[in-house]
């Protein structure tokens, strides 16, 4: 190898690996350093990669794939790896922003006159909300859930004046569809929708006080709360707020859910 | 650069951790087979996870390690990327050694592959052409893996699809198996060989199996794997996806390796189609078969030697 040449390979070395990804993107594009007869093969490493992405955003939106049906999700999955390529290798956290490409996805069916939006399942993408909130608790840190008994030793002033924490694996997600039932009822085979409201906003609270994650339906006011808490304000300050918007409503029976859930952290 | 330093200077961290039971057969944990392995307690060597599926912060995953650990735990990176043309991704690198620190594992392995680039990752093992300048690249990745953990980390041979042209990547091409004989003897690091990626390459790049285990240094090899493979029938291809029974091909150049090195910790690696507990205990009964014949034969070598 002449000196000029060596110099030439230690320029294109350090982009070659660039140069594959380019050439896994790009279905018949030659990549340099490979043999002429297995340029072709690199549609294995093609196939594994993007195979792999679409299989990961299967397995975490079961349900959303059951409702927008397989074909439509495969294509959907295709479309949102090539966007979004994973970013660390934990692909349990891969494809977090998968409704906010259904919701692009199936706008712009509807922007370009190929559909109206009354016969789009538009309530999938609150679907894969849920589905990927439910995840992310699912991965969350481990801790100790505050339980009501915890509370009952303190004098009621005490209490008021707490502040709760939140447990890491708590989550309010404000939803403008019944999805938990949707949810609920694509656990078993041949689900419908039959009777359903789908159109009925919901405010779930995602917990996971040990392993299993479990979901709670809020009423609004109880979601004020519980939003008022984690922003970090007393239980007093809170319950003024609630007073204003919800007078009707008695904060003992607004507490108890938030409290059974595990949406807050045990004192240490 | 670190300059290449086969006796001397090359770290030893094989004294300083346990290592598994060169009779261990293990299987890989799935998610699946957790109540029945909790209920049935089958004698298995070890278990195996991917790194990556335990690096969340909490929850069941972790659960399930805590309530398995009387098993021996082998922790098997795929996507640390040590045949990255950039340095290791210090984040990834700390996850791991977390890991380790929560789950302290009988053995540490990852691949001579690369899975990411500029922040992204791809979730599969990628090729490298294995030239001198990776050899070095490697080899330094694999002794700040190494530092970094605080003991020595077993590296796997992955399966081939494509041959590289030399003449065009402007460099020397090293055979696998020289450039696995130099890693050690340079980073320290042992083997970890999978057969099957040796069958499936062989298959694909046309290369004799036999004789690739043939020039494997056998002191080096920590672990082996055995899985299945499927086929590409379009492109001729055998390709590794561990969603498969071990073939018979596998099984006998397996006999054969062991049969030369000695028994070794053996893992039956299936993560696709994952069938139920135990058609993955049917193949490790294979595998312990083998491995005991292994011995047995040792022993009679040994004592015939003795009688001379």
């Amino acid at each position: 190898m002449t000196s000029l040449e060596r110099h030439a390979s230690a320029e294109r070395q350090p982009d070659w690996q660039r140069a594959f990804i380019e050439a896994l993107t790009q279905p018949d594009a030659a990549l340099l350093g490979i043999e002429a007869g297995h340029q072709q093969r690199l549609d294995v490493y093609r196939n594994n990669v993007w195979a792999s992405l679409i299989s990961a955003l299967e397995e975490a939106y079961p349900v959303t794939r059951q409702v927008v049906g397989e074909r439509f999700f495969a294509a959907l999955a295709h479309d949102h790896s090539r966007q979004h390529l994973p970013r660390s290798p934990l692909m349990m956290e891969y494809g977090a922003g998968l409704a906010e490409t259904l919701h692009t996805t199936l706008t712009t069916l509807v922007e370009t006159r190929q559909v109206s939006a009354a016969q789009l399942p538009f309530y999938a993408v609150d679907l894969a909300r849920f589905e990927a909130a439910r995840l992310v608790a699912y991965h969350a840190a481990d801790a100790e859930a505050l339980v009501p008994t915890q509370l009952a030793g303190l004098p009621p002033e005490a209490v008021m004046e707490l502040r709760f924490s939140v447990h890491p694996a708590a989550c309010l997600l404000y939803l403008e569809h019944a999805v938990l039932e949707i949810w609920q009822r694509h656990q078993h085979a041949g689900a419908t929708l039959e009777g359903l409201d789908v159109a009925r906003p919901e405010r779930v609270l995602i917990t996971r006080p040990a392993l299993e994650v479990q979901v709670t339906v809020l009423c609004e006011a109880a979601a004020l709360l519980l939003e008022l808490l984690l922003a970090g304000q007393t239980l007093a300050g809170a319950a003024a707020r609630l007073a204003d918007a919800h007078p009707e409503q008695e904060l003992g029976q607004l507490l108890a859910p938030l409290l059974a859930s595990g949406a807050f952290r045990a004192p240490t | 650069m670190h300059q290449p330093s086969p006796s001397s200077g090359s770290p030893d961290f094989g004294t300083a951790y346990p290592s598994l039971d060169e009779m261990a057969v293990g299987i890989s944990l799935k998610a699946q087979h957790v109540r029945e392995l909790m209920s049935s307690r089958p004698a298995l060597g070890f278990l195996e996870i991917h790194a990556e599926n335990y690096m969340g912060a909490g929850g069941a995953p972790h659960a399930r390690l805590d309530a398995l650990q009387e098993y021996p735990l082998s922790i098997h990176g795929v996507g640390l990327s040590l045949a990255s043309e950039r340095p290791l991704d210090a984040t990834h690198l700390a996850r791991l050694r977390m890991l380790c620190e929560r789950h302290p594992p009988t053995s540490v392995s990852e691949h001579l592959a690369w899975a990411g680039h500029s922040g992204h990752f791809y979730n599969d093992l990628l090729p490298v052409p294995l030239t001198d300048a990776m050899l070095a690249r490697v080899s330094d990745n694999l002794m700040q893996l190494q530092d970094t953990l605080g003991r020595q980390v077993l590296i796997e041979n992955p399966a081939h699809y494509l041959r590289f042209d030399a003449r065009e990547l402007g460099a020397e091409l090293i055979p696998e198996t020289h450039f696995l004989t130099r890693l050690v003897e340079r980073s320290g690091c042992g083997l970890l060989i999978d057969v099957n990626n040796v069958f499936v390459s062989a298959h694909n790049i046309g290369i004799d199996p036999a004789a690739w285990l043939e020039s494997i240094p056998g002191h080096a090899v920590g672990e082996i794997h055995l899985a299945g493979h499927g086929e590409d029938t379009r492109e001729g291809l055998l390709i590794d996806n561990h969603g498969a029974p071990v073939c018979d091909e596998v099984w006998a150049l397996y006999a054969d390796f062991i049969n030369r090195i000695g028994p070794r910790p053996t893992l039956i690696e299936w993560d696709a189609q994952v069938p139920a507990l135990e058609v993955l205990l049917g193949q490790t009964m294979r595998a312990q078969a083998l491995l005991h014949s292994t011995r047995a034969q040792q022993l009679t070598r040994s004592g015939m030697e003795g009688d001379r």
